[in-house]
């Protein structure tokens, strides 16, 4: 099965909430994977179909992507990630206004395909439908969007932080994301404690 | 010694006298003996075998020749203390080789490793637990300032120094097993309660004066 | 490998009887500091008695913004990051890594071609890593299950391969040995012997693992019919490697993807069998393991064999690397499983977004489904075997 017939396929089937293809506009539509670009409310259903009658069995990765800054020319540009002030503190960052995305990379055991399903959402309103119940391991990889992104997937059982603290402030990799210095009672820059310089010292110290 | 010349015992007293005796100095001398270099000595006055020296240089003594340090692996620095307890770098030969898995039996912490924000409040806490006397091992760049992760690392603890009191840093990314020996040797050389030894390396002065300005 | 002829671990476990009974739950915290947790793994168990109720993994112990540090840094300068993220097996994934780039360079007509005696270096030494990666997780292993012998013997093979490292590139943890477009330096000859000598003189060191843990009895019977993960599990669960092979699915990227110059060594998929119990127990995924090592040596010694005396090891590569607006998704074999890169370029000279997929998060992910209804030292035996690096599970 070619990258072309999977997406005739869930064109056929989702009409335009197919919004777009990557590979076709670039000219390479025999390269995997082909990234396809499905409206937010069909997520689900396209997942359930690609698993159901394309034989995706496999959900590779789940990934985030804040386009805030992305450079649609080509041009590029060095994207500045906020840093500290010289007294320490995090240089206040403005909100970004770019889009949040989604990317599913799905593969094949039985043809060997693989394919990546995007959906694209608000920055305001960062909703995704969980696809947890097509593919167990996404319960995770959606876990660890959400704690990265803060994309809230609807119908996840469990949807806690993974990887960061559960009172984390912020997302840490939006681009707009200002740096801490703390983390309640855990410093994460500054000066060292008193410094040890012999055991006696110690003992005199806590005396 | 020989075994004929075994005597009856002797009281400590007696026995320090004899000993002063024996080697022909005086009691003060013999007690001031020991506080730096040599923890302590052993003589053996015709019987007894005696040990002499300040009973806190003895414990001293003791204490830098059997560090207990945690199992306490953190990152891939953890990797590299494995390997220095393993088979080719053995660091049971300096006495240090009885890993334990709970803090409440060791003495040395080696922070093998980067800490986050999330696992600094549980380093703190393992710490704590560690019973007295204790001494704690920065091993790595990471631990001793945020190494590789000091940009950009959100999550990241800029070095374990901010949390708990560090005695030696051990530096490189990661430090070799030699370096960590090398580290726990001048752990030993600061309980002995020697001062600590800077010792530039002549390349440095070398290569300094060869920077262009 | 032939295996001595070793009765099946038996049917019944010495658990049955306590796994019949109730008593009240308990709730148990095992680490983030605990000896067999590999690392700073939290695991919350509940328990029944003696037997599991439910696990639930708590990780990010290590987490160290992998993901954003590829943000400010430029394509060559990540390389060093991919190092710390397996750190067992850095060359694998510093590899992994360069290939992606490597692919993106060439969707975008960039393209540059490796040198052939680069691949066969970097053919050569990944594997030598995997092996130096599983000699790790054979003594970590069976350290969990309480044998501590066959750690310092696995230590003292893994410390020949990084001697030879060593040689080659002179770090013995954090190579960055693999560039985009090749290799940072050449193998010097006294390597090379070494890598032919390692190459005769290891099997017998596996004969010798083997008579060590692989058919010693009580290893058996603690891993045989333990955390058994089949095939619908792996597959639903996003496992890889050891651990789809060891449910007895033959799925190896090498083969079936066939990137760089696989195709031109003969070597075979090792895949669980149930020998001694279930397929897919614990036992299955170490003794996939033990394989693949075999394996991995086959190669390197085909590899020796094939390779051109000399030639170039780096292509022409640029300084400094733009690549225009493009993405790509690029999986290699790792020891763990399946090591992929997304990386979404706009013309910067940093890559505007780099998704980690880690192979050890989603191998972690299964033991919420296995853990549950086991014995607890059972759990023990089924996280070991499972092969975590925390390094690369929270990034
Ligand atoms: S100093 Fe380097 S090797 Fe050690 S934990 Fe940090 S990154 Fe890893």
């Amino acid at each position: 099965m070619t990258p072309a017939e999977v997406e005739a396929g869930l064109r056929e089937v989702f009409g335009d909430r197919i919004l777009s293809s990557s590979a076709v506009e670039e000219g390479r539509d025999t390269a995997w994977p082909r990234r396809i670009d499905v409206a937010v409310d069909a997520l689900e259903e396209v997942c359930r179909y690609l698993r159901d009658s394309q034989g995706f069995d496999r959900l590779l990765c789940v990934s985030g992507i804040d386009y805030e800054g992305y450079d649609e020319s080509g041009k590029g540009k060095h994207i500045e990630i906020s840093r500290y002030e010289e007294d320490g503190s995090p240089t206040p960052t403005k909100p970004g206004s770019g889009d949040l995305a989604v990317v599913y990379h799905l593969h094949s055991r039985a043809h060997g395909g693989e394919v990546a399903i995007a959906a694209r959402v608000r920055r305001t309103e960062p909703k995704v439908p969980s696809v947890g119940q097509v593919w167990p391991t996404a319960l995770w990889a959606e876990r660890e969007t959400y704690d990265m992104y803060g994309i809230e997937f609807e119908g996840h059982p469990d949807l806690r932080r993974i990887l960061l603290p559960e009172d984390w402030e912020g997302f840490p990799l939006r681009k707009d994301y200002a740096m801490p210095s703390r983390y309640h009672d855990v410093p994460l820059e500054g000066a060292p404690l008193a410094v040890r310089t012999s055991p006696r010292e110690v003992r005199e110290e806590k005396e | 010694m020989a075994a004929e010349t075994r005597g009856p015992r002797r009281n400590p007293e007696e026995a320090f006298n004899a000993v002063g005796d024996h080697i022909g100095g005086d009691r003060e001398q013999l007690l001031s003996f020991g506080t730096d270099e040599d923890l302590a000595s052993v003589v053996q006055p015709g019987s007894d075998l005696v040990i002499l020296a300040q009973v806190q240089s003895l414990f001293r003594w003791a204490q830098l020749s059997s560090i207990w340090p945690m199992t306490f692996g953190l990152a891939c620095c953890a990797i590299e203390m494995m390997s220095a307890a393993g088979t080719r770098y053995d660091l049971d030969r300096f006495g240090a080789g009885a890993m334990r898995a709970t803090p409440r039996q060791s003495d040395l912490m080696i922070v093998s490793g980067t800490v986050t924000a999330k696992m600094a409040t549980r380093v703190k806490r393992l710490y704590d637990q560690m019973p007295d006397p204790k001494w704690v091992i920065a091993m790595g760049s990471c631990a001793i300032g945020g190494g590789p992760y000091f940009k950009h690392g959100y999550h990241v603890v800029k070095g374990v120094d901010m949390m708990i009191p560090v005695d030696v840093y051990v530096p490189g990314c990661p430090p070799r097993p030699e370096v960590l020996l090398e580290g726990l040797m001048r752990l030993q050389d600061k309980i002995r309660g020697k001062k600590g030894r800077l010792v530039r390396p002549k390349w440095i002065d070398d290569y300094i004066t060869r920077i262009p300005d | 490998m032939i295996l001595p002829k070793l009765q099946h671990a038996p049917a019944s476990r010495p658990g049955d009887r306590a796994r019949t009974m109730k008593s009240e739950l308990l709730h148990i915290n095992m680490g983030p500091q605990h000896p067999s947790t590999h690392g700073v793994l939290r695991l919350f168990i509940t328990t029944d008695g003696e037997v599991v109720h439910s696990v639930t993994p708590y990780i990010g112990y290590l987490h160290r913004c992998a993901e954003k540090k590829a943000e400010g840094n430029t394509y060559h300068q990540y390389i060093v990051y991919t190092d710390r993220m397996d750190y067992l097996s850095a060359m694998n994934s510093n590899w992994g890594y360069c290939m992606a780039v490597e692919k993106l360079m060439e969707i975008n007509g960039m393209g540059v071609e490796i040198p052939e005696y680069a691949e066969y270096v970097r053919v050569i030494i990944a594997e030598l890593n995997r092996i130096a990666s599983h000699l790790i997780a054979f003594g970590t292993y069976g350290l969990d299950i309480g044998a501590m012998t066959p750690f310092f013997h696995a230590l003292r093979e893994r410390e020949a391969i990084l001697n030879i490292f060593e040689k080659v590139c002179g770090a013995r943890l954090m190579y960055s040995y693999y560039v985009v477009g090749g290799v940072k330096w050449d193998i010097p000859p006294d390597a090379l012997e070494e890598i032919e000598l390692f190459v005769k003189l290891f099997p017998d060191k596996l004969r010798e693992y083997n008579e060590l843990l692989t058919t010693n009895k009580i290893f058996v019977e603690r891993t045989a019919n333990v955390g058994v993960i089949d095939e619908d599990l792996a597959v639903a669960y996003g496992c890889t490697g050891p651990v789809l092979r060891g449910a007895g699915v033959k799925w190896d990227l090498r083969k079936d993807q066939g990137y760089s110059i696989y195709d031109r060594f003969d070597f075979e998929i090792p895949v669980g069998g149930g020998d001694m119990g279930t397929v897919g127990d614990c036992w299955d995924r170490y003794w996939v393991r033990m394989l693949e090592m075999e394996q991995s040596l086959a190669i390197v010694e085909q590899a020796l064999q094939q390779m051109p005396r000399e030639g170039e090891i780096m292509a022409e590569m640029p300084r400094r690397l733009k690549i225009p607006n493009s993405e790509v998704f690029f999986r290699s074999e790792c020891p763990k499983g399946e090591l992929g890169f997304y990386i979404l370029s706009d013309g910067g000279d940093v890559p505007f977004r780099c998704k980690v997929r880690s192979p050890a998060f989603h191998n972690l992910h299964v033991i919420e489904e296995v853990g549950a209804g086991q014995m607890i030292s059972d759990l023990v035996a089924t996280v070991g075997s499972l092969d975590l690096v925390l390094g690369e599970i929270d990034r």
